[in-house]
């Protein structure tokens, strides 16, 4: 630990200092003072005198300028490292994944070393080498039996293997050791009541003994250590507080004894997200390559904004279910497929859209689907393997299971279509369907209580470690999540919704059905009648959502806005874009007059048509050029060379087709007959000149 | 989702459904606070804009009615922002006041009255405004003086918080002046109801509250009319402003046909003609003309050559700085301008709301053609190929002659012929750009030439004869493009134009629809060469006239043949 690694029994003692101040000096303490060197009053004011009582800094000989005191220089050390963390209001909008992951890799970012990241990562992973960082173990402290085994734990052995499995030797546990984690079980026993964290100071007026005092300081300081307890400042009061993470909190105390009940919606949202994005990326790649960083195959930022702009505009709620980096996805997807390769151009590596990926371009709406929904439902998998089926090709799972071991009698696809065909007909809450499923509805958890336990025990709770309940919820739950975003609402398997402006709610589209195999075929992209007008003036007006029309109409139109409102305007650039990438006129006429309520004005199929209809296709092709000085020594190379050139110009030739051996035997050819051939000064250029030429010179 | 006709959206437009079904009560209730800026065939667009919001609170119109409106008729939950912001801009409003001196009532100057204290500090800081307040006489009150009263307006447009002026107008000459309820010419005439009311809302009485803003009517829809029932409301003497000499004459035409005035009470003045009556009518070319750039506009004085009662701004959207200027100190005299769109290519909206006046009436120009006061007019874009010989000359001009080339397409004849021999018996107005162009054309067909070099006395007679049917049809130039009064045109075909520009296809339109007898129909052609920068620019003019709302139709030239 970094900052947190202080005497704490002194941070705690001097909290009272800090509970004296009023909110603004608070505030001002913590963005002037620092723990080393002095401030001037003017800085501190009008709290110069109060921080200076508090006793927390001290004056100068001149009495101008205030500094930290020796003695409290770990409490403001520790009270500034909180306040650069409001963490606890995070655990109201827990839903809200990507914040509280952001948070939680911040946080360890500034209180641990790579060292101890490295050791609790590979710990975590049990693995105990190999490449790991905040990103690796972070997954891991936000999962419920990071602490739940710690509470779990029910004699002296049991906390002594936890505490192995933390970091701790057990070789050094002494009795007094073994105290302390008992304490801080009963420390996280009391913080799981408390989702948004506890004040400290509540926490320690509770052990009014000094004994207690310094076991709570030396619980507190074992919980930091291990990533089980968290401390932030309160932002509206900068009150120092700690508690459990709020993901591992929500889990370990939400413990639903019902399935959850089908819920209304209010508004709703289904489109596969997905494959519209891959549609519009690759429609780009198709008209120009799209160059993508060497490190990480990244889009660049500014490609990736303008690709962004065509993007179906998502409601905020949905988008935070699907992965922020919509177009870095979609190009992995369209790799995973092989709709576009990676090629190098001029050194830069760029996407270059295959075959495959031209003709997958040119389907129907629906049968784009189909082709990325079959692969998946015809896939042999019924266990996750490595994320590819035994082809090769995408896998039914979007994960892989960390076990040591396959796991042996399960099959987790039928589990997991029993279980998610339950909302084959209503909205059930997400948040509430999870929990309930990973308690219990869960063929891993079936399976760690049964004698089996060995079989499918995680490979990063490490070999020694024994009950695998915990994890085995936190895996299923997890699963279920992953299958629900990758496989089901980003493919438009899955209808969403939201009940009373809060809880995300989900339902089984055809598409879901049939790939979870309830169905044996689906309909997807019949274009639902939707109020959609054309205007004479190339307006695209959306009088209502219609995600799916949107993402067709992206394709060939410019957007200028979010709908419901006007959305595109069909603009000559823009269809000159979609004819680049392989539409037709029909197409777009079409794909207009299926989307307009109305009659597509005459002007514009008109005009759609004329730039369409005047599109030509050229080829760039690298040809070497032969130039001469006149007429009399182009006969000359005519009659040397013969059919090998092709007369472009009366003194130039293009050479096409040859290789470099090939140009260098015309070379000759050419010298023998007394025309010489300069060195070429550009690779695609050679000049000759006449032989007496040469030898005037 | 109801069936609602509005979709206000965060950006403040408001996007209206044609065919919802409280489409037309949702369409008035809008249009008294926020401006039509397009209007194609299915959703028209409008724009809430301060100025639109102060328009309409100067007419009235609650706030509460405002945010009631958009709340009644919208599909959606109106965004809680537009909300807001209207009621900011509303609440600016009427907090500055411009008041006279009642106690003296020769006074040569005026009272700013804001509603607080703390305003009346936040202008006295304003760098525009503070060198133009005089004495503070009491917390919220300001003198000033009677020839600032237009900058300070001006100054507080501009500081957010415009002005409510009730310091009231100088009455300026009588004059005697009624309509006429059968025309010189022997037609029965009387102004129409939304004429009518338009006058009338102007007017306001003769209160301060009225004689100064702007009437917005569509082309053809009679605002010289408009003009004339406000001077004989006003019943004073009158200067009217207009865009060229064949308007100023048109004016003086109308105003002796439709008016009991005598001619010798109506005075020209343009560079030919220097009459200053008690109705004198002048160009906006006149008025700002000088000697060198760096002269003085010799001819503003024409301002102050009579107790002007009235002034009247024709195409007010048109109107050029230096009489902006002038304006700023004509406060005093009732102020009407006439314009077929608020929207000035320039922007200066702000100072057409400061110096002449808040809108006071707007009628859509649906609604006048539903009801047959304007022609219903189609739009066409012929196009026809390049010759073989030309492509060559085309494809190796320079960008500018491109256009040229492709506009002056000798192609383009037959085709002008083979439109004429459709609308057989229907007067054609044939529109161009290019001089010879337009001479080869009238000569191959055989049809007199109006250009800016015409004689106006031939022009006059070329016109009387165009408005007799003796002559079916004419070849102009530009300057047909204003104000210039063709009653039976129903045929226009351009075959030239400034590139792309909306103004000139919206004046060029704006000849042919004037109500036509029978079916009430014009046609308005437009041949362009076919795959050619002039069918770009082309684009432009389509999407215009689409945006205004009609119909709009490509066709190849052999289509005609």
């Amino acid at each position: 630990m970094k900052l947190f690694d202080v005497d704490w029994v002194s941070v705690l003692h001097d909290l009272q200092r800090w509970d004296a101040l009023p909110l603004p000096a608070r505030r001002i303490l913590l963005d002037e003072l620092k723990p080393s060197g002095y401030v001037y009053a003017e800085r501190l004011e009008p709290y110069f005198d109060v921080i200076a009582a508090s006793g927390i800094a001290v004056r100068d000989a001149q009495k101008r300028r205030l500094c930290v005191s020796d003695a409290q220089r770990p409490l403001v050390k520790v009270l500034r490292a909180m306040g650069r963390h409001p963490l606890f209001h995070l655990a109201s909008t827990q839903d809200d994944e990507r914040e509280l992951h952001e948070s939680l890799i911040r946080y360890l970012e500034e209180h641990f070393t790579s060292e101890e990241v490295g050791r609790l990562a590979a710990l975590a992973r049990g693995t105990g080498a190999g490449y790991v960082n905040k990103h690796t173990l972070a997954p891991f402290v936000a999962f419920a039996g990071w602490v739940g085994d710690l509470l779990d734990a029910s004699n002296e052995a049991a906390i002594i293997d936890w505490a192995e499995n933390h970091g701790l030797d057990r070789r050094s546990i002494s009795p007094d050791d073994v105290d302390e984690l008992l304490d801080l079980q009963v420390l996280v026993q009391e913080l799981l009541t408390h989702p948004g964290g506890m004040p400290l100071r509540d926490l320690l007026a509770a052990r009014t003994d000094v004994v207690e005092r310094e076991t709570f300081a030396a619980a507190l300081h074992l919980g930091l250590g291990t990533l089980v307890i968290f401390a932030g400042m309160r932002a509206e009061d900068l009150e120092p507080m700690i508690g459990l993470w709020p993901s591992v909190v929500s889990e370990l105390t939400r413990a639903p004894t019902h399935p959850p009940a089908p819920m209304e919606v209010g508004e709703e949202f289904s489109l596969a997200v997905y494959m519209e994005d891959m549609t519009t990326l690759l429609a780009a790649i198709a008209a120009s390559p799209v160059r993508v960083r060497a490190n990480d195959s990244a889009v660049f930022a500014r490609t990736r904004a303008e690709i962004e702009k065509r993007l179906v505009a998502l409601p905020e709620w949905v988008a935070r279910l699907l992965p922020a980096e919509r177009v870095d996805h979609a190009a992995r997807e369209l790799l995973m497929r092989h709709f576009v390769v990676l090629r190098n151009v001029e050194g830069s590596p760029h996407l270059h859209a295959t075959a495959e990926g031209s003709r997958w371009l040119t389907q129907s709406t629906h049968d784009r689907l189909a082709a990325l929904v079959e692969p998946l439902r015809t896939s042999k998998e019924k266990n996750p393997g490595n994320g590819y089926d035994q082809n090769g090709s995408v896998g039914f799972f979007p994960y892989t299971l960390p076990y040591y071991h396959a796991p042996k009698g399960l099959h987790l696809r039928a589990d997991l279509a029993r279980t998610l065909l339950q909302a084959a007909d209503s909205f059930l809450p997400i948040a509430e369907f999870l929990a309930y499923a990973a308690r219990n509805d869960n063929p891993l958890l079936t399976l760690a209580e049964s004698s089996t336990a060995e079989a499918i025990r995680p490979v990063f709770y490490g070999g020694q470690y024994t009950d695998a309940r915990s994890t085995s919820r936190d895996m299923w739950r997890q699963m279920l999540a992953q299958f629900l975003t990758a496989r089901l609402i980003g493919l438009g398997g899955a209808v969403v919704g939201v009940h009373q402006g809060s809880a995300i709610c989900f339902k089984l589209t055809a598409v879901g059905r049939y790939l979870l195999g309830a169905a044996d075929s689906f309909e997807y992209g019949s274009d639902a009648v939707a109020d959609i007008v054309i205007q004479p003036n190339f307006d695209v007006v959306f009088l209502g959502a219609a995600p799916g029309i949107e993402a067709e109409l992206a394709r060939f139109s410019e957007r200028v806005g979010v709908a419901p409102g006007r959305v595109f305007r069909i603009t000559r650039a823009s269809v000159l874009a979609a004819a680049e990438s392989g539409a037709a006129a029909g197409d777009v006429i079409g794909a207009l007059a299926r989307a307009s309520s109305k009659p597509v004005p005459k002007n514009v199929q008109h005009e759609i048509a004329g730039w369409m209809g005047a599109v030509r296709r050229a080829t760039f092709r690298r040809v070497a050029v032969l130039e001469c000085a006149d007429a009399d020594v182009a006969a000359r190379i005519v009659a040397l060379l013969g059919a090998a050139v092709r007369q472009i110009a009366p003194t130039v030739f293009e050479v096409s087709g040859a290789t470099s051996a090939g140009r260098l035997a015309m070379m000759r050819k050419l010298r023998a007959g007394g025309v010489f051939v300069d060195e070429p000064v550009s690779p695609a250029v050679v000049k000759s000149r006449r032989a007496r030429d040469y030898d005037d010179e | 989702m109801n069936d609602n006709p509005l979709i206000v959206q965060s950006d403040l437009t408001v996007l209206v459904d044609v065919s919802a079904p409280r489409y037309a009560e949702a369409r008035d209730a809008l249009a008294r606070f926020a401006e039509l800026v397009k209007s194609p065939e299915h959703i028209h667009t409008y724009r809430i804009t301060p100025l639109s919001i102060w328009n309409a609170c100067a007419a009235g119109v609650a706030v509460d009615d405002i945010a009631g409106t958009l709340t009644t008729y919208s599909r959606f939950p109106v965004p809680a922002s537009i909300t807001t912001q209207v009621r900011d801009f509303a609440q600016r409003f009427g907090r500055v006041r411009i008041e006279r001196d009642e106690t003296d009532s020769s006074a040569q100057h005026l009272f700013l009255h804001t509603t607080d204290a703390l305003l009346a500090e936040e202008l006295v800081h304003g760098k525009q405004l503070a060198p133009l307040l005089g004495d503070r006489i009491a917390p919220s009150v300001f003198r000033i003086a009677q020839g600032d009263r237009g900058r300070i307006k001006q100054a507080l447009i501009k500081a957010g918080f415009p002005a409510e002026d009730i310091a009231g107008y100088a009455a300026g000459e009588s004059l005697d002046v009624a309509l006429r309820t059968e025309t010189l010419t022997g037609n029965d005439f009387a102004l129409r109801d939304y004429q009518v009311q338009a006058v009338h809302a102007f007017h306001a009485l003769g209160s301060a509250r009225g004689g100064s803003g702007v009437i917005v009517l569509p082309c053809g829809a009679g605002k010289t009319v408009v003009g004339m029932g406000v001077i004989s409301a006003v019943q004073s003497s009158t200067l009217i402003l207009t865009t060229s000499v064949t308007a100023v004459r048109q004016w003086i035409s109308e105003l002796l046909d439709k008016t009991d005035i005598d001619a010798d009470m109506i005075g020209e003045y343009s560079a030919t003609t220097k009459d200053v009556r008690p109705i004198t009518v002048a160009t906006y070319q006149i008025l700002t003309h000088r000697a060198s750039k760096t002269a003085d506009f010799t001819h503003l004085a024409l301002f102050d050559q009579r107790n002007w009662g009235l002034i009247i701004y024709d195409e007010v959207h048109l109107l050029p700085a230096p009489v902006f200027q002038i304006t700023a100190t004509l406060q005093a005299r009732r102020r009407l301008g006439l314009t077929a769109t608020l929207v000035r290519e320039d922007g200066r909206e702000d100072d057409v709301f400061a110096l002449i006046g808040p809108k006071k009436h707007d009628v859509p120009w649906k609604v006048l053609e539903r009801e047959g006061w304007i022609a219903t007019a189609t739009c066409t874009e012929v196009r026809v190929p390049l010759a073989e010989t030309l492509r060559m000359p085309y494809a190796v001009a320079e960008a500018r002659n491109k256009f040229r080339v492709a506009s002056e397409n000798p192609d383009k004849t037959q085709v002008v012929r083979d439109i004429i021999a459709r609308h057989l018996n229907e007067p054609a107005l044939i529109i161009g750009m290019y001089v010879d162009q337009l001479e080869t054309l009238a000569q191959e067909m055989n049809v007199p030439l109006i250009t800016g070099t015409t004689p106006q006395h031939t022009r006059d007679v070329l016109y009387e004869r165009f408005r007799k049917g003796t002559l079916p049809a004419l070849v102009v130039s530009k300057v047909a493009n204003f104000a210039i009064d063709l009653p039976d045109a129903s045929l226009a075909i351009q075959i030239s134009g400034t590139f792309g520009s909306r103004q000139e296809e919206a004046q060029r339109l704006g000849r042919i629809l004037r109500p036509k007898p029978g079916d009430n129909q014009a046609h308005f052609y437009s041949v362009v060469t076919a795959d050619t920068v002039e069918q770009d620019f082309a684009l432009k003019r389509q999407l215009f006239l689409c945006e205004q709302g009609y119909e709009y139709r490509i066709a190849a030239a052999n289509e005609f043949s």
